[in-house]
Parts: C-alpha cells; sequence; structure tokens
C-alpha cells in the first residue's frame, strides 16, 4: 500500500507556511551548479535568504564571507551512489539534514537541493514529500531539469537515444521545468529534434531554452500545490503519449461524475501494486461523493500525497463534477489505466 | 528556569554525573543549564550540532557538526582537540572506558583515542553513518548506515576491515546496544525494528511501524525497548527470543514525537513531541503521571543520571527542568 503522508480532510491553509525546496537535477555537467547558485542570488537580491543543499563531499558547509547565504553538503557522492543504495543514501541525508535548518525560528526562505548528476530525483522527492519530519517544515516546490542540449545532440546524431542513463530519462520525465542549454548553438533542425525528443519524455514541464531563463519561474513553481495542480491539469489535453526507445509513458484522462473515496483509495493502491517503481509520478484532481472540495493529489512513486483543492465557484453545484488524472511511468499499460480511471465513476 | 536562545533546542546531554545538562540549538550554538538553574552561553556555533556526547567520566563533551566539524574538551572552554571532517559528523559513541571515540562522518568511520591520536580511520561503510554503537569484546563497533549494521574491530592489526552482519533493505537509522550488551536493538527508515541476540541467539523483526524509527532506548534492565515512530511511542516487552509479540504501551502524540527517555529507575518513560506536549508514563500502567504543554515544538528530552530532573528542548524558551 503506498503511504500517504496527508489525509484529505486537514487541507493545507493558503499561504503555506513552509520552506518551498525546489529540486535542481541534470546529468554531468549540465550546469546544475552554476543554476543552484544563480537561484540562491536571485532569493538573496530579492531580500530572501536561501540554503543551498549540494550533493557533493568536501563542500564547505558555509560560505562565511556571505552571510546571506548558507551551504550544506550532503553526503552522497558518485562513489556511494554507486556502492550504496541510491535511493536510501538520498533520503537519509536529504530528511536527517533538511529540519536542522527548516525548523529554526528563522528558517531559510528558499531551499535549493542539488542532485548528483547521475541521483534518482524522483526518491530524493519522494523523501520531501513523504516524510513526516520534512513536510511539517519545508515542502516540494517542484522540479528543475537542466539538460545539455549540445551533449543531447551529439548522443542523437550517433543514434543513441539522447539521455545517457535511465536516471537521466528519469530526471527529465518528472521535471516541471526543462531547461535546455546550449540550443543556441545548435543547428535549428538539430535543437527542434532535440526539443521533440524531450517533449517526448515531458509533455507536461514547461520548456526554457534560454540558458539564462527567468529566476522566479524555477523558484516558485507549486508543482504539488493543490491550486497550481488542479490548474494545470484543467488545461491539459486528454491523451496517451509513450516513448517507445526509453518506455517512458504518460497519460492524461478525465472521468465525469463523483467518485466514491474508497473506491479512489483502492484504485491508487491498485495502481501502486500493479507498476510498483515503474510509476514515477502522477497528479490527480477528483471529485469526491458528499465533498463540495475536490481532493488533489500528487504522487511520487510510492508516496501519495493528499490535499484539498479550491471551492468550485459554482454555489449552487450545478456544473458537472469531473476528475482528471495525469500520470507518468515507465511502461504504463495505459489503455488500462485509462479504463480502469474511467471505470471509477461509472461504479 | 529558562534560557532563551535564538533557535531551538535540538539536542541535549546530561553529563555523566548529572551536574548539568548541555544542549545544543538548532544554529550550532551550545548551552549549559546547572541542577540549581544557573544558564550559561557556552558558545555560537557554525552549523547544526548533529551529534553530542559527554565522555563516560564526565570530563570532555564531543560536538560534532553539519559542517564535518568535531570539537572535543570541557564544555565552555576552548576545545583542546578539533578535527575535520569531509563528511557532516552523524553519530559519536565514546567507548564504555572513555579510551576511545568513534565518529562517524559521512560514510566513514574514524576511531581516535582520547588525546586526538588515530587508531582506525578512513573505515568506508557504503553510505552517510547515522548511528555507532560500541558492543562487548574488545574494539567491537558496530556501525549503521545505508547499506546495513556493519562490524568492525577497532584497533586490531590492520585497518579495520568492516564486516557485514545485516544487509538491509532499509537505510538503518538508529542503533541501541541493551544495558546488558547483549541485545543490539536496530531501527530503519522504513519502520522496522530489529533485534538482534549477540550471544548467537534468534533475531526479531517488527516490520510493521508506520515512518521511520526516530530512536531506540532500552530500559536499564534490558526488558524493554521504546520506540519513538511517527506520532508514537511503543514498548515491546523482551523475553528470551528478542521482542514479545505485543506491545506494552503506547504512548501517543498529536505530531510527531521527537525525542524520548526512560527514567534511570525504568518506570517511568519521558516522550517529547512537536505538538508541543512532554509526556511522562508509567509504563506499569500506561498512564499519563505528568504532561507538560508548552505551545510550541519541543525536540528533545532528556533524564538527569539520577532521575530526579527532566530536561527538555524547546523551541525559544531553551533548556526547561522539571522535577519528577
Amino acid at each position: 500500500m503506498p503511504s500517504r503522508s496527508a489525509h484529505p480532510s486537514s487541507p493545507v491553509q493558503p499561504p503555506d507556511p513552509r520552506c518551498p525546496v525546489t529540486l535542481v537535477a541534470g546529468w554531468y555537467g549540465a550546469g546544475k551548479t552554476t543554476l543552484a547558485t544563480a537561484l540562491a542570488d536571485h532569493e538573496i537580491a530579492a531580500g530572501g535568504h536561501p540554503l543551498r543543499v549540494t550533493s557533493g563531499v568536501g563542500v564547505d558547509a558555509t560560505h562565511p564571507d556571505d552571510s546571506d547565504r548558507e551551504v550544506v553538503a550532503t553526503e552522497e557522492c558518485v562513489a556511494e551512489l554507486e556502492l550504496g543504495c541510491p535511493q536510501c543514501a538520498v533520503r537519509v541525508d536529504l530528511v536527517t539534514t533538511l529540519p536542522h535548518y527548516t525548523s529554526r525560528n528563522q528558517p531559510p526562505t528558499t531551499v535549493i537541493v542539488e542532485i548528483t548528476g547521475a541521483g534518482d530525483v524522483v526518491t530524493a522527492a519522494q523523501s520531501l514529500l513523504g516524510d513526516a519530519e520534512v513536510r511539517r517544515s519545508s515542502r516540494l516546490d517542484g522540479i528543475v531539469t537542466l539538460v545539455d542540449g549540445q551533449a543531447c545532440a551529439d548522443r542523437l546524431r550517433q543514434g543513441e537515444h539522447l539521455l545517457p542513463s535511465a536516471e537521466a530519462i528519469d530526471q527529465v520525465a518528472v521535471a516541471d521545468r526543462l531547461i535546455v542549454t546550449g540550443v543556441a548553438d545548435l543547428h535549428p533542425r538539430l535543437a527542434d529534434a532535440v526539443c521533440w525528443n524531450l517533449r517526448g519524455l515531458n509533455r507536461f514541464a514547461r520548456l526554457h531554452l534560454d540558458d539564462r531563463p527567468d529566476r522566479a519561474d524555477l523558484l516558485a513553481i507549486g508543482g504539488f500545490d493543490p491550486l497550481t495542480v488542479a490548474d494545470r491539469l484543467a488545461r491539459l489535453s486528454l491523451g496517451h503519449w509513450a516513448d517507445e526507445e526509453s518506455g517512458v509513458s504518460a497519460a492524461v484522462v478525465h472521468s465525469d461524475g463523483c467518485l466514491d473515496p474508497d473506491d479512489l483509495m483502492c484504485w491508487i493502491d491498485h495502481l501502486h501494486h500493479a507498476h510498483g517503481s515503474e510509476l514515477l509520478r502522477l497528479h490527480g484532481v477528483f471529485s469526491i461523493e458528499g465533498e463540495a472540495r475536490p481532493w488533489v493529489v500528487g504522487g511520487l512513486r510510492s508516496v501519495v500525497d493528499f490535499d484539498m483543492g479550491a471551492a468550485p465557484d459554482d454555489i449552487d453545484g450545478s456544473r458537472p463534477r469531473t476528475s482528471r488524472l495525469a500520470v507518468v511511468g515507465r511502461n504504463l499499460d495505459l489503455a488500462r489505466v485509462s479504463a480502469s480511471f474511467e471505470e471509477l465513476s461509472r461504479v | 528556569m529558562t534560557l532563551a536562545p535564538a533557535e531551538p533546542i535540538g539536542r541535549l546531554a546530561w553529563d555523566p554525573w548529572g551536574r548539568c545538562v548541555v544542549g545544543a540549538a538548532l544554529d550550532g550554538s551550545l548551552w549549559s543549564v546547572a541542577r540549581d538553574g544557573d544558564v550559561e552561553a557556552l558558545g555560537p556555533g557554525a552549523a547544526p550540532v548533529t551529534a553530542l556526547d559527554w565522555a563516560p567520566d564526565g570530563s570532555d563533551l564531543a560536538v560534532g557538526s553539519l559542517d564535518g566539524h568535531l570539537r572535543i574538551g570541557p564544555p565552555g572552554d576552548p576545545p583542546r582537540l578539533t578535527m575535520r571532517f569531509r563528511g557532516s559528523v552523524g553519530t559519536l559513541a565514546w567507548s564504555p572506558d572513555a579510551t576511545a571515540l568513534a565518529i562517524g562522518a559521512g560514510s566513514d568511520v574514524v576511531v581516535i583515542d582520547a588525546d586526538g591520536g588515530l587508531i582506525d580511520e578512513f573505515c568506508f561503510l557504503p553510505g552517510a553513518v547515522q548511528s555507532l554503537c560500541w558492543a562487548p569484546g574488545p574494539g567491537n563497533l558496530a556501525a549503521g548506515c545505508v547499506g546495513g549494521i556493519h562490524w568492525l574491530d577497532v584497533g586490531g592489526e590492520g585497518p579495520a576491515e568492516p564486516v557485514v552482519i545485516d544487509q538491509r533493505a532499509g537505510a538503518v537509522t538508529t542503533l541501541r546496544l541493551d544495558p546488558r550488551r547483549r541485545f543490539l536493538a536496530v531501527g530503519d527508515l522504513r519502520g522496522a525494528v530489529e533485534v538482534i541476540d549477540l550471544w548467537g541467539g534468534v533475531t526479531s523483526i517488527i516490520d510493521d511501524l508506520p515512518d521511520r524509527v526516530r530512536r531506540l532506548v532500552w530500559s536499564p534492565d534490558s526488558d524493554r525497548l521504546a520506540v519513538a515512530v511517527d506520532d508514537m511511542v511503543v514498548v515491546w516487552p523482551r523475553d528470551h527470543e528478542g521482542l514479545g509479540p505485543d506491545a506494552e504501551v503506547a504512548i501517543t502524540h498529536d505530531d510527531l514525537v521527537s525525542d524520548a527517555d526512560l527514567h534511570p529507575g525504568g518506570k517511568w518513560l519521558a516522550s517529547a513531541g512537536l505538538d508541543g506536549c512532554v509526556a511522562v508514563t508509567d509504563l506499569d500502567t500506561g498512564n499519563r503521571q505528568r504532561t507538560v504543554n508548552t505551545a510550541e515544538p519541543v525536540r528533545s528530552v532528556a533524564w538527569s543520571p539520577d532521575g530526579e530532573l527532566l530536561a527538555f528542548g524547546s523551541t525559544s524558551r531553551g533548556i526547561i527542568l522539571v522535577g519528577l
């Protein structure tokens, strides 16, 4: 059974006082450190006090010359990720380190976590979403993934998949923001091919083709904020997509009418049982029988977070109630997922 | 008797003679409160303190922090020994005879003697070291990390080579040896508690806890194990085969339990929660003997060695002492 980090009967009251956490992912050399530093500088310029968590050994824990910024080095490094259990390693460090800062009386205004090049960003995000202590003082705001456009183009030229590993593919597949660097130096057709291939892995992320994207757009993503999620889901086109080479697949499905909450819980449990760790990310807005406000669900692998969405603006309830789900995974049986979800409202 | 550091008190450690309790705030500053209420600011810190442990003879306090610094010395004095590790100091453990200090820094285990001389260095484990525990036998050290529990023969011929004694699916979050030094309790990230009989008997496992195991506490007679997990502390009896099948007592809070400590007499369990409540529970009856409600999260709780005072660390009022 997936772990659920909140119950919809306890809605988050806006504004959320918890410290937002942005994960910066990307393969080696994609420019994560440069971007994380730039985001921290942007936050400082806006009067904030950011915390940057890096993924390397030997990084100074603090920058004494810059009192506006704190930098924490977690223990993950390439060698350890290869030797140990990368999923656990990432989790332990994050969940034990973050509350030292975010539980303070004067916590950082934002946290920027730089994931190691080969790091498992889904597990890192999952730990932020699922750990009770971490969730108490911080909230996952979103995942920003950098992609080296030149490296992708080189791989495409050689007839390979544009990304070098399963971890890199996951980093792209679950991102809220995709930044493709070096696009300006590519031939336009090659740049188009890179973007087209990336879109095959992630149809939902906002794509930045600028080496210096708007920092504010990367620090206020709201990727797991119920209101933002509901708004984004409502704008997505329905359908199924799959990248055959990598197996990454995604779907946006819809059902009419209200759902029985127990049936919905069972369905989500079944989805996890059927797909396990192949299920990378899901978001849903569900109209529930007897509830004026919809349930908004965000999930990463086995962790599912429930919140309440905004009350509908039709006070008399005359507008038809609907539910919508977006799911991303590997080798998902999308037709079956869609059919079973649509079936839910007919039970 | 209160003290007001700028940030919440995250960790507490009574000196072995019960003369004072030292607390570390989340900004790394150290504070001390004596039994008579005298408060002393021991100095600022550069990074959050992640490990705090008194030498068994009470001579030195070892303080490890997230920035990889280790300071050893009498509290309030300039440290007589300062070391810097490449990873954050996650755990410390003095040997029972106070002659050696084991340090888990990043994925390294380093053992030094009381004067700072190296005994064994750079024993790499496959992930960040979360807990260390000196076990019976000369130089036996148990280390828990993401890859499981490892046994180190410290001070033997050649460098200590870690021997995996338990490869776990979930990362180890804490280890605790019982006072009789026979049973090693292991808590992990996935909510499992395992009790290993070091004499070679059976191992018992409880694997259906709802969250990562935050704290393990043995009773002085080794007959009970308290497990702090999620919003509760569950106490299991121990029989000759390890943990009994059913929990004896379950103490619940309205929010996460941050810390728990058993009274030296073994009768009372103190638990602190982020709900602002410090509860003292009679383990024989399961009834709450005393409850202190503060309006803010409490992150640490510790009985004095004589059991007369209970210290807890508050969010804005520093270290608070209460009599039983």
